[in-house]
C-alpha cells in the first residue's frame, strides 16, 4: 500500500500551470525527500494533497483511498509555511485548539507528550507571537505530532532551526517513521540534513516530477571519486587524462571518477613526477546530484 | 516475504466534529478581548442614543417619547424620517458584522484555517460552526445593548411604560435574527476571506440596512421588506405579536440555510486557503 499515490495532477492559478501530470508515489513508511527549485509546485503539490486547495485535473489517493476521506484527514499531521497559530494567545492554549479539533480525548496528556519531543516544555506558557523563529518551527512540529498521524507533511520544517532543532527532528521524523509506521513528505532546501534521513526522494522541475527514486538508487547514481590538488593542476590534469577516461577540475580541485582505489592515482601521479599536495576518496552528494541534474535540465 | 500494514481509520462522525470546532469557537470568543470590547460598544451604544435625545438640535430633540424606542421602534418603519427611528437594538446587527469579519479574518490570517481544513473537518462544519457562534455573540450583544438601553432610559428619565408581551416578543425576534445575520455576515466572509476590506464594508452596508431601506424609498413601507433580514429585524418592534416572532424565526431560519448551503458550494468549489 501506498500511504501517497498521484496520478497526472494538474493545477492551474488562472494563466499560470502550477503543476503539469505530475505523477508521485511515497510509500507507506518512507520519509520522502521532495526537492525542487522555489515555485517549482513543491507546496502547491502538498497543498493539494491537504486537500486546501482544487485540482483541475488528476487523482489523489492517500492510503488506497481518495483524499477527501475524512477518516484518512484526521490522520494526517501537517506543517505548510508556517504553523496555524493564534498570536495572542499561548503556545499551551494554541496546542488545546488543534487537539480540539482532532478530537484528542486526553490533550492535556497528548500535548505535554509532543512538546516533550520538540523540547518546549518550559515554553508552553509563552504567547505564540513572543516565541522565535526557531521556536515557531518546533511549535509547528510538535502541531503536526499532535495525536499520532499516520502522515506528515512537511513544508520546510528545518527553516530557522539551530543545529540541536535539527538533530530532534531527524530523530523525531526516524522515530515516529520506524516505531510508529509513520509516513513522512518532506520538502526541504537543506539538503544535507535531508539526505540524513530520507529514504525515497522525488524531484520536481516546473509542475513536472523529474526524478523519483530511493536512497539506495541513489546511492548506486552517486558515484564515488578520487579528489586530488596539486601544486600544478594544470599539469596534473593533463597527466591524470593519460590514464583515466573521466578527469573533470571542479572548485579547485581534480576529480578522478573511474572505479580506481587512491593508492593508484598517486602511484600514477608519483610515477609521473607530480607531487599531489591532496588526496581523499569523495562520494558525491544529494546536494551536488540534484544541483547536476538541475544544470542538465532534468535529465542526468 | 514483506508483511502487508493494514491501517484502521476511525471515521469523526458530525457530532463529534462539530462540538471540536464549536468548542474551538467558544474557547476562542471567550478568550479574545474583541468580544468583550463588542459586549461593551453594544451597552455604550443606547447611551451615546439616548444623550443624542436629550440635545437641543431639531434632529436629536425629543427623539424619544419612551426608554423602550431604544430598543425596538413603536411600529416596523421601513422608511425612516428621523434617527430616532433608526437608532435601536439593530445596530447591533452592524457592529456584530464588523466583529464576525474580524474574528473569521483572523482564522485566515493566522493560518488557522489551514490546520482546520487538513484534518477531518468539513467546510458545512466551517459554515455552522462560525453561523452558531456569530449568533451567540450578536445575542450577548443584544443583551448587553438591552442593559445599556435600560440603564440610559432611568438615567434620561424616559417612561417605561409598555406593553410587557410585545416588548419581550421584539426582544426575542431580534435575538432571534442574529442567526440570520449571522449566516449572511459568514457567507460574505468566505466570499472575501483574502480581502477583509471589503468583508468588513459588506458586512458595514447590510448591517445598516442601506439596500432595504433603498428598497422601501422605491416600494414604500410594505410588509414584503420582511422577507429580508434587516426588514424582519425592523418587523420586532413594540407593537409586535406572535406572528412577528414566527415571522422573524422563518425569515432567519431560511436565510441561515441558504447562506449555509451556498457558503458551502463556496468553500467547497474553491481553493480554501
Amino acid at each position: 500500500m501506498n500511504a501517497i499515490e498521484i496520478r497526472n495532477l494538474t493545477k492551474n492559478y488562472g494563466e499560470k500551470q502550477a503543476l503539469s501530470n505530475l505523477n508521485m508515489t511515497v510509500p507507506m513508511g518512507a520519509i520522502y525527500g521532495f526537492i525542487g527549485e522555489n515555485g517549482s509546485g513543491k507546496s502547491t503539490t502538498e497543498k493539494l494533497i491537504c486537500g486546501l486547495i482544487r485540482p483541475n485535473s488528476g487523482t489523489i489517493k492517500l492510503f488506497d483511498k481518495d483524499y477527501h476521506d475524512q477518516e484518512i484527514r484526521s490522520q494526517i499531521g501537517v506543517l505548510i509555511e508556517s504553523p496555524g497559530c493564534f498570536p495572542n494567545i499561548s503556545v499551551w492554549d494554541n496546542m488545546k485548539i488543534q487537539a480540539a479539533n482532532l478530537g484528542i480525548k486526553n490533550e492535556n496528556e497528548e500535548i505535554r507528550r509532543v512538546l516533550k519531543i520538540v523540547r518546549m516544555e518550559g515554553s508552553a506558557s509563552n504567547k505564540f507571537k513572543n516565541c522565535s523563529l526557531g521556536m515557531k518551527q518546533r511549535i509547528g512540529i510538535a502541531f503536526a505530532l499532535l495525536g499520532n498521524p499516520k502522515l506528515l507533511i512537511l513544508d520546510e520544517p528545518i527553516n530557522g532551526l539551530d543545529a540541536d532543532g535539527m538533530r530532534i527532528m531527524r530523530e523525531v521524523l526516524i522515530d515516529i517513521t520506524k516505531n510508529l509506521s509513520c509516513t513522512v513528505l518532506i520538502s526541504s532546501h537543506i539538503l544535507g540534513e535531508l539526505e540524513k534521513i530520507a529514504t525515497h526522494y522525488g524531484i520536481i522541475r516546473n509542475g513536472k516530477m523529474i526524478k523519483e527514486m530511493t536512497a539506495e538508487e541513489l546511492e548506486k547514481e552517486c558515484p564515488t571519486y578520487v579528489a586530488i590538488k596539486a601544486k600544478d593542476n594544470i599539469e596534473a590534469k593533463r597527466a591524470l587524462e593519460k590514464r583515466y577516461k573521466k578527469v573533470i577540475e571542479e572548485n579547485d580541485e581534480l576529480r578522478v571518477y573511474d572505479s580506481c582505489l587512491t593508492k593508484d592515482v598517486v602511484s600514477y601521479l608519483y610515477s609521473e613526477n607530480i607531487l599531489p599536495t591532496y588526496v581523499q576518496t569523495k562520494k558525491i552528494n544529494l546536494e551536488e546530484y540534484y544541483i547536476n541534474l538541475m544544470d542538465k535540465g532534468g535529465t542526468l | 516475504m514483506e508483511k502487508e500494514i493494514t491501517l484502521e481509520f476511525e471515521q469523526p462522525s458530525f457530532f463529534k466534529r462539530i462540538k471540536g470546532m464549536l468548542s474551538v469557537d467558544f474557547y476562542r470568543l471567550f478568550h479574545t478581548p474583541l468580544f468583550y470590547i463588542f459586549l461593551f460598544i453594544a451597552a455604550i451604544i443606547p447611551a451615546l442614543v439616548s444623550m443624542g435625545s436629550m440635545g437641543d438640535t431639531n434632529e436629536t430633540a425629543g427623539m424619544f417619547t419612551n426608554a423602550w424606542q431604544i430598543i425596538a421602534a413603536d411600529k416596523p418603519l421601513y422608511v425612516i424620517s428621523n434617527i430616532g427611528e433608526y437608532a435601536n437594538m439593530n445596530m447591533v446587527f452592524i457592529f456584530g458584522g464588523i466583529m464576525i469579519s474580524i474574528f473569521i479574518g483572523h482564522d485566515y490570517h493566522s493560518g488557522y484555517v489551514k490546520q482546520l481544513f487538513t484534518t477531518h473537518s468539513t467546510k458545512q462544519d466551517y459554515m455552522m460552526s462560525k453561523t452558531i457562534i456569530s449568533a451567540f455573540s450578536m445575542m450577548c450583544m443584544c443583551i448587553t445593548y438591552l442593559i445599556g438601553g435600560t440603564l440610559s432610559g432611568a438615567f434620561t428619565g424616559l417612561p417605561f411604560t409598555i406593553n410587557v408581551g410585545s416588548l419581550i416578543l421584539a426582544i426575542l425576534g431580534k435575538m432571534i435574527m442574529s442567526l440570520g445575520w449571522a449566516s449572511l455576515y459568514t457567507f460574505i466572509n468566505i466570499i472575501f476571506r483574502r480581502k477583509f476590506g471589503i468583508s468588513i464594508a459588506l458586512c458595514f452596508v447590510f448591517g445598516t440596512g442601506i439596500p432595504v431601506i433603498g428598497a422601501a424609498s422605491i416600494v414604500g413601507n410594505s410588509s414584503i421588506l420582511n422577507i429580508f433580514l434587516y426588514g424582519s429585524s425592523v418587523n420586532a418592534c413594540l407593537s409586535s405579536n406572535i406572528i412577528s416572532l414566527i415571522t422573524c424565526l422563518g425569515i432567519s431560519l431560511v436565510w441561515a440555510v441558504i447562506y449555509n448551503i451556498v457558503g458551502t458550494l463556496v468553500l467547497s468549489k474553491r481553493d480554501c486557503y
